[in-house]
């Protein structure tokens, strides 16, 4: 690593520890210190870093398997899946743990995509194009359930918007699901390596190309369910992170991987913060915030001199 | 001779006004407005109402028009009512019904006033004047004493709509009017919107007496650890069918808040 890059690392590090003091700390009411730290803030800094993490890790797999800066991690229909799991959750089963349905929506949407753009016969564009047909049917199914039910409708469009509302907090089953992920990531991430390249010249024929492009996709869908799990659907993160991150520190992806784990965990926790503290006492729906500060950091990236659209 | 001749005009004029109010036909789509259509006794007028009108139960055999967002078109060209009611969630759709002579009529539901002003606009439409301004009397009387209930009052109280995300009653929503009439506090009476998203340390920190909570909020156990020194009580759902409605019934709703300190 160039002193340059171990510079921008140490920066990003200060910004995570930064974001996490913030988090924990700012404005700490000391009479209910306890309870605000074991019930809401530090429950809020655990999702913010496995939901942050994650999607950066996913956006970086699709990325490069697809060979595509703008591949999202919720490329394979999975938003709709999770969206449509939520809504279900909250008009058929009363549920407080709609995150749980929203990660197995996820999940379904994911095998469902995957499975229908073949296998054997994998392409990347059918890939797109079934997910964005499922995101369209999921989407319009989400949208009519809404509106028949206006009693539920502020709650449910907030919950959709992205947050740390569910009732899992401080949830033993996630803590478990991104320790998985992440021992499969470490797993499989030198690989990534090859699949940045022409795989033609790589592997031996294309079917075995496609068997790790489909793996890849398969733990990207995993990681993706995990962060919904934590904080509903965010947008941006699982975009701009693997892009900043290219464009800071090259093209390892053994680099690449923890400089993601620290970037969404950061971006996620400061935006986290700015939800809490901009309106204060109003909170602002995480993905709003993400998704304003997300926006103009795209924009600059994508016209910044030796940026996205000239790479 | 000329007591006869008045006799007979205001004889008259009563039985025309009435022919004039039996044509009249209105649609609703607030269930507080469909109860108010029949404390004033003009249920006859009301051809169809929407699937939320429960209440008074004879409501529940009129036509479903449809909901806050879903109007059933076809039926509403059937029925032409002359004014079709309608409050705040539907308020970007009715106008344009108005180009086909049915004349959409908004109420406000923001305060207890407004509940008034309601029943006094639907007093005039109904040609009910009367026992519109009879029925605000009653209500005044009956909020009056449902007020002297509080023996205990100035209690902080957190109404907590939802949990998971943690929703509460700003200034602008009727309950809050309603927590303040009867002679309690509501901790999040500042926030300047109806329904907001707030910080649960918010919450906290203002120590509430009493937290209450809506009857759709699971997660109670979590509400008892987190306002530990707080009475918690968990709505029924006939206590929120009338504190959610800003009607005829409101007396109810300070009757309730009245008395929840008393204890």
């Amino acid at each position: 690593m160039t002193n340059k890059k171990g510079l921008a690392f140490i920066i990003l590090l200060t910004g995570f520890i930064l974001s996490l003091f913030l988090c924990l700390f700012y404005k700490l009411d000391v009479e209910n210190s306890q309870i605000i730290l074991s019930y809401i803030r530090i429950p809020v800094v655990l999702k913010a870093i496995i939901s942050g993490s994650c999607l950066a890790l996913a956006g970086m797999f699709l990325q490069t398997i697809s060979k595509n800066p703008l591949a999202d991690p919720y490329l394979t229909g999975l938003s709709s899946g999770a969206g449509l799991g939520i809504v279900i959750s909250i008009l058929f089963f009363n549920s407080q743990n709609y995150s749980l349905f929203g990660f197995f929506g996820a999940l379904v949407a994911s095998f469902i995509v995957i499975a229908l753009s073949g296998f054997s016969k994998f392409s990347i564009t059918k890939l797109i194009l079934i997910g964005l047909s499922l995101n369209l049917f999921a989407g319009s199914i989400i949208s009519f359930l809404i509106l028949k039910n206006p009693e539920k409708s502020y709650p449910m469009t907030l919950i959709l918007t992205g947050g740390f509302s569910s009732a899992d907090y401080f949830d033993k089953i996630l803590i478990s699901l991104f320790i998985i992920a992440i021992f499969m990531c470490v797993l499989v991430f030198p690989k990534l390596n090859a699949l940045r390249l022409d795989t033609r010249l790589i592997f031996k024929s294309q079917e075995n190309a496609n068997k790790y492009n489909v793996l890849f996709i398969l733990i990207a869908a995993f990681l993706t369910s995990i962060s919904v799990y934590s904080a509903g659907i965010l947008g941006f993160i699982g975009i701009i992170c693997p892009l900043l991150s290219k464009l800071i520190f090259g093209l390892d992806a053994r680099v690449l991987f923890f400089a993601n784990l620290l970037l969404g965990s950061t971006l996620v926790l400061f935006s986290s913060f700015l939800a809490s503290n901009i309106l204060y006492p109003v909170q602002i729906p995480l993905g709003v915030v993400i998704a304003i500060v997300g926006a103009p950091f795209f924009v600059f990236f994508l016209f910044k001199k030796g940026g996205i659209l000239n790479n | 001779m000329y007591k006869l001749l008045i006799s007979i005009i205001v004889t008259f004029f009563l039985l025309f006004s009435s022919v004039l109010a039996k044509d009249l036909s209105f649609v609703s789509l607030e269930p507080s407005l469909t109860e108010t259509m029949y404390a004033l006794g003009a249920q006859d007028m009301l051809k169809a109402v929407s699937s939320q009108c429960n209440h008074p139960v004879q409501a529940k055999e009129k036509p479903i028009i449809g909901d806050y967002y879903f109007i059933n078109e076809q039926l509403l060209f059937d029925i032409k009512p002359d004014y079709f009611l309608f409050g705040e969630l539907s308020f970007f759709m009715i106008d344009k019904y108005e180009q086909f002579g049915i004349k959409p009529v908004y109420f406000k539901n923001s305060d207890i006033e407004s509940v008034y002003q309601n029943i006094f606009v639907l007093g005039k439409l109904t040609n009910k004047d009367e026992q519109a301004k009879d029925l605000v009397l009653d209500l005044k009387n009956k909020i009056l004493n449902a007020k002297k209930m509080n023996k205990n009052p100035e209690k902080k109280i957190l109404y907590v709509i939802s949990m998971h995300p943690f929703i509460t009653i700003g200034k602008k929503s009727f309950i809050t009017d309603i927590i303040e009439k009867s002679g309690n506090h509501s901790v999040t009476k500042n926030i300047d919107t109806s329904y907001p998203l707030i910080s649960i340390e918010y919450a906290i920190s203002q120590k509430p007496d009493i937290v209450l909570i809506d009857i759709h909020c699971k997660d109670e156990s979590m509400i008892q650890d987190l306002f530990p020194n707080a009475k918690i009580i968990k709505m029924t759902q006939e206590q929120t069918d009338f504190t959610d409605r800003p009607s005829i019934r409101i007396y109810k709703s300070i009757e309730f808040f009245a008395q929840l300190g008393n204890d």
